[in-house]
């Protein structure tokens, strides 16, 4: 999704006030970006800890190599592109070296058919409540190999276009275009039990 | 262009996108039209996005922001603020639960009980007369609001709004000083400051005064709480953001 221009250069003006020393223009941008920010962490790490570390060392990174920030880039994919690295070495430290191996997910055809395919309800969260739905993301979420929550977090929670994802995450747009159809269908497969409005099957 | 199913899949998440072109965005529409399966997975696939980019869901939890702010205090260099007034470093608990831990002597049985109460009411008022000897009440004022909502009202605080305090009324009340930082108060300060801001008229731009004394968990032991007119430098301050 493109970002209105003005939002760009407000994010300009406030690094450059932060890079003077002004703390209240870094903290401006503390609170435009830590939702988002914790949101993507969340769906790499899938632990709400790990999150909440991500984020911290990720704004802290960010104010010690501010003045390395130029401006030829979003400072939202520069922040995400940190924001990433750090989830990706928290993902490592916790998991050994398993975290190399399910980077490549096998790209098979299977997983792409959809076998559960009724209508959903609609307003899921306001039928299941907050919790259930929280629980049932986590749930999706987990099946997904890293490699594909990755191009997710940055896709549709933090909403970077294709191209951005894709300078993020050092692979081709095409790559990008076929990591996000396989894990959106994934995810939407692993919802569509609880979410699925019974009887109404097709 | 008359597509199959499995054609109709592969661009499903491009199409949501809007990145096909006019050609096969048309030609998915039509195979839509004629196919009992693939609408249904379009319509729940866009459902499954839009759910992903809720920010409701995922969301970050309370308390996270604070803690983020006071990590970043930390970890940014010396902080500006003085020390008696800087936020304890982990989120405040509830009062409650901290008396119950104090003359939590469930474990302790029979005679030994009585004693071991005894030992805590001569405690307790021997650390109640040393607080009140080392700390004499001082006088403060600051912005007033709670602590959920200083996380995103942190460069905003007068506009955070009256209706709003009136709903957080179960987050804890604090104030805000003139470097910004967020120093909650304690039970008694509490009440105050709901019964103030349920007396008040005023839409936002709510100030506080206090005389108070610090606690050693960094909360300010409220004597006693007005509603006052903010100072002309906060004034000037929050009308240059």
């Amino acid at each position: 999704m493109a970002e209105p221009v003005a939002v760009v250069d407000e994010d300009q003006g406030l690094v450059r006030r932060a890079c003077a020393g002004e703390r209240d223009a870094f903290y401006a941008l503390v609170s435009r970006y830590e939702r988002p920010l914790y949101r993507s962490a969340l769906a790499i790490t899938r632990n709400p800890a790990d999150a909440e570390e991500v984020v911290q060392e990720t704004f802290l990174r960010a104010y010690e190599h501010l003045a390395q920030f130029r401006g030829e880039a979003k400072f939202q994919t520069w922040l995400t592109q940190i924001a990433l690295n750090t989830a990706r070495m928290k993902l490592r430290k916790n998991h050994g070296g398993l975290w190399e191996s399910l980077d490549e997910p096998r790209e098979t055809e299977d997983g792409m058919l959809p076998r559960d395919v009724v209508e959903w309800r609609e307003n899921p969260e306001q039928r299941l409540g907050r919790e259930e739905m929280e629980s049932l993301l986590h749930h999706a979420l987990n099946g997904l190999p890293p490699g594909y929550r990755e191009v997710v977090a940055l896709r549709d929670i933090q909403m970077l276009s294709t191209q951005e994802t894709a300078e993020i995450l050092g692979m081709s747009v095409a790559n990008v275009k076929t990591r996000l159809l396989r894990a959106r269908l994934q995810l939407r497969e692993r919802l569509a039990g609880p979410l699925g409005r019974r009887g109404t099957s097709v | 262009m008359s597509i199959s199913c499995q054609q109709f899949l592969a661009w499903v998440s491009e199409y949501l996108d809007g990145e096909l072109g006019p050609s096969q965005a048309e030609a998915m529409q039509e195979h839509s039209r004629g196919c009992a399966r693939c609408p249904v997975v379009l319509a729940t696939t866009r459902q499954m996005v839009r759910i992903l980019g809720d920010e409701r869901n995922l969301a970050m939890p309370e308390g996270a922001s604070l803690r983020l702010r006071q990590a970043l205090d930390q970890g940014l260099g010396e902080s500006l603020l003085p020390t008696q007034l800087r936020p304890a470093a982990a989120t405040p608990k509830p009062k409650e639960k901290r008396r119950a831990s104090l003359l939590g002597f469930g474990a302790v049985s029979g005679s030994w009980r009585a004693t071991a109460w005894a030992a805590a009411i001569i405690l307790v008022f021997l650390a109640v007369g040393v607080a009140r000897w080392r700390a004499s009440a001082t006088t403060t004022s600051g912005w007033l609001i709670d602590q959920h909502c200083f996380a995103a009202f942190h460069n905003r605080i007068a506009d955070h709004p009256r209706s709003c305090l009136l709903r957080c009324a179960d987050s804890t009340y604090g104030l805000v000083d003139a470097k910004g930082n967020f120093t909650p108060f304690d039970a008694k300060g509490n009440r105050s400051a709901l019964a103030a801001v349920q007396a008040s008229s005023k839409p936002d731009h709510l100030w506080v005064t206090v005389r108070a004394t610090m606690s050693s968990s960094h909360e300010l032991e409220v004597q006693n709480l007005e509603l006052t007119q903010p100072t002309d430098a906060a004034l000037a301050a929050a009308n240059a953001r």
